[in-house]
């Protein structure tokens, strides 16, 4: 990864921090009531406050009161309402254009090509289909709503047994958020986060964070690498129920035992073929992969199969969310940089883009 | 008396155990010696063309092209043993890593296309015959433990297993090839 120097990257983010300063000055702006006149709840809330006066005046005070009351009442519905939607519009608009900022600027400061999509867009524009909303600068960023979301060049199908194969989860159980694309080299890759999210699992049931890979040559066969807990958990009652998984994995295959000592402590390897698993997990790429685990407080999933690798990262992080709300701008620079660098670390420690890795 | 029954059928068990155990390590092994003869077969079916096409340029490395060649028709003898396959095997990836370095010293040879091609599928045969390699070798580290270890040793002596060869991998093999050099196998 680019290291850049403290001015250097006080300076490329500069325009950032500008725009979380408009973001919070927009919010606080909002506060004060606009848009009273022309409500129906305004006419009423008009002809009832000099009403009220009026029976103070002749000495109702009762009936007076009351109206005021009622008045006041009709007021501060108006104003929160008023506040809330515009807060509202605001969050999300304003996020739109942080995140679209932030990324712009990284791809400056990192030298690398991605987009952004998000499914958020669909609250602001009310549209299920792709839109376009910014293009320039070599990026080109788009909204639409997660439901629709998969990369192209693949079938559903493939598409579900690899989502279903990482997670557990099909892809009407998972909400996708925070999508990335880009290009490293020769692999297009896209990243999103994922989690069970408002479904009937319930908000907290799954999360992780899923990088899709799409190489141009098409494996002949099938590859899916765990986690090795079991083995590690339980030893050789812990390496009999790893084979009884494998039995229940949606494609034939065996347990393959790989070269590295190191490898092996992290990973257990199901595939169907021995010298293909060897092809695809060449030392320097097990390396990597141990590397990923070490780094990652993640468990990791890899499936591999035709032109596709799925990677899952099952953790409980939320990344690439702000609440700046709470948060000081510097703190909100400083966590979403975190979890850009984070993702392309990931990105660079797998190294997929073929110089690394062979793919028949 | 039922003791004794007990005590022998768990014998017998453990015996039974122990044969196939031994038998499914030599299978896995005779399979993957199958693999990495058809990955070599690929390596073997590339040397004519590349010698025929270095000929062309190398006047002064005429006594490698032929021990290539010799060595090509050595390792595709029927009956060899793997022992005599292994050492081919290193034998025919040092002098073709020795063919590749003295293609650099002739820069038309090097911007030839038939030779640009040759030198791709080369380096993926190459990288699968690695995978191979790496495969076999971690297969029969599996069987010659079986053969070693306590219990399965004194069976496997009594059935005449023996340890069998490991192929030697190159450092270089650690190294991978780029996409834009891989084709896609059928």
């Amino acid at each position: 990864m680019k290291k850049l120097s403290t001015q250097e990257r006080e300076r490329l983010y500069a325009p950032l921090e500008k725009a979380l300063h408009q973001y919070k000055y927009d919010v606080a702006k909002a506060a004060v009531p606009k848009g009273l006149w022309g409500f129906p709840l305004n006419i009423m809330w008009l002809m009832l406050f000099p009403m009220g006066l009026y029976l103070l005046n002749k000495g109702k005070i009762a009936g007076g009161a009351t109206i005021l009351l009622l008045t006041g009442l009709i007021y501060w519905y108006i104003r929160r309402g008023v506040i809330l939607e515009q807060i509202k519009d605001i969050n999300d608009t304003a996020k739109f254009r942080v995140i679209n900022s932030f990324i712009e600027l990284f791809c400056k400061e990192q030298n690398v090509r991605w987009e952004y999509v998000t499914y958020h867009a669909y609250l602001e524009f009310k549209e299920y289909e792709k839109k376009h909303i910014a293009q320039g600068n070599g990026m080109e960023l788009f909204f639409l709503p997660h439901e629709q979301y998969m990369p192209e060049n693949i079938s559903e199908e493939e598409f579900e047994e690899n989502l279903k194969s990482v997670s557990g989860y099909g892809r009407a159980d998972l909400v996708m958020d925070d999508i990335i694309t880009g290009q490293n080299g020769e692999v297009a890759f896209h990243y999103c986060n994922v989690s069970t999210y408002n479904k009937e699992y319930g908000e907290a049931a799954y999360k992780g964070e899923l990088l899709m890979l799409n190489f141009k040559n098409s494996l002949e066969g099938h590859l899916y690498i765990a986690p090795d807990t079991l083995e590690k958990e339980g030893g050789f009652l812990g390496k009999g129920l790893q084979k009884s998984i494998h039995s229940s994995l949606p494609f034939e295959n065996e347990i393959i035992t790989m070269d590295s000592p190191e490898f092996e402590k992290h990973y257990v390897v199901y595939g169907t073929d021995k010298i293909l698993a060897n092809y695809i997990l060449t030392p320097t790429f097990m390396e990597n992969l141990t590397e990923l685990a070490k780094m990652q407080e993640s468990d990791i999933y890899i499936r591999l199969y035709k032109q596709w690798m799925f990677i899952m990262l099952k953790n409980s992080d939320n990344k690439f969310e702000f609440s700046l709300d709470k948060g000081d701008v510097p703190d909100e620079i400083v966590k979403m940089h975190q979890d850009f660098s984070n993702l392309l670390r990931i990105i660079e420690t797998i190294d997929f883009n073929m110089h690394e890795m062979n793919i028949r | 008396m039922i003791e004794l029954f007990g005590a022998l059928s768990v014998i017998v068990l453990i015996l039974i155990w122990m044969y196939n155990f031994l038998i499914h390590k030599k299978n896995e092994v005779e399979n993957l010696v199958a693999s990495v003869d058809t990955t070599l077969k690929k390596r073997f079916d590339l040397i004519p063309n590349l010698v025929r096409v270095v000929s062309k340029y190398m006047e002064h490395e005429k006594n490698i092209l032929e021990k290539v060649t010799e060595l090509r028709v050595q390792a595709m003898k029927s009956g060899i043993t793997q022992k005599e396959k292994i050492s081919l095997d290193q034998k025919l990836s040092s002098s073709l890593g020795a063919i590749m370095i003295a293609v650099e010293s002739y820069p038309d040879l090097k911007a030839n296309e038939n030779m640009l091609h040759l030198q791709r599928i080369l380096h993926e045969v190459e990288a699968q015959i690695a995978a191979a390699r790496r495969a076999y070798n971690q297969t029969v580290t599996n069987y010659n433990n079986a053969i070693e270890m306590v219990p399965t040793n004194m069976m496997a002596s009594m059935m005449k297993y023996e340890r069998k060869e490991l192929f030697s991998i190159a450092e270089n093999e650690r190294e991978n090839v780029s996409i834009n050099d891989v084709s896609v196998a059928s």
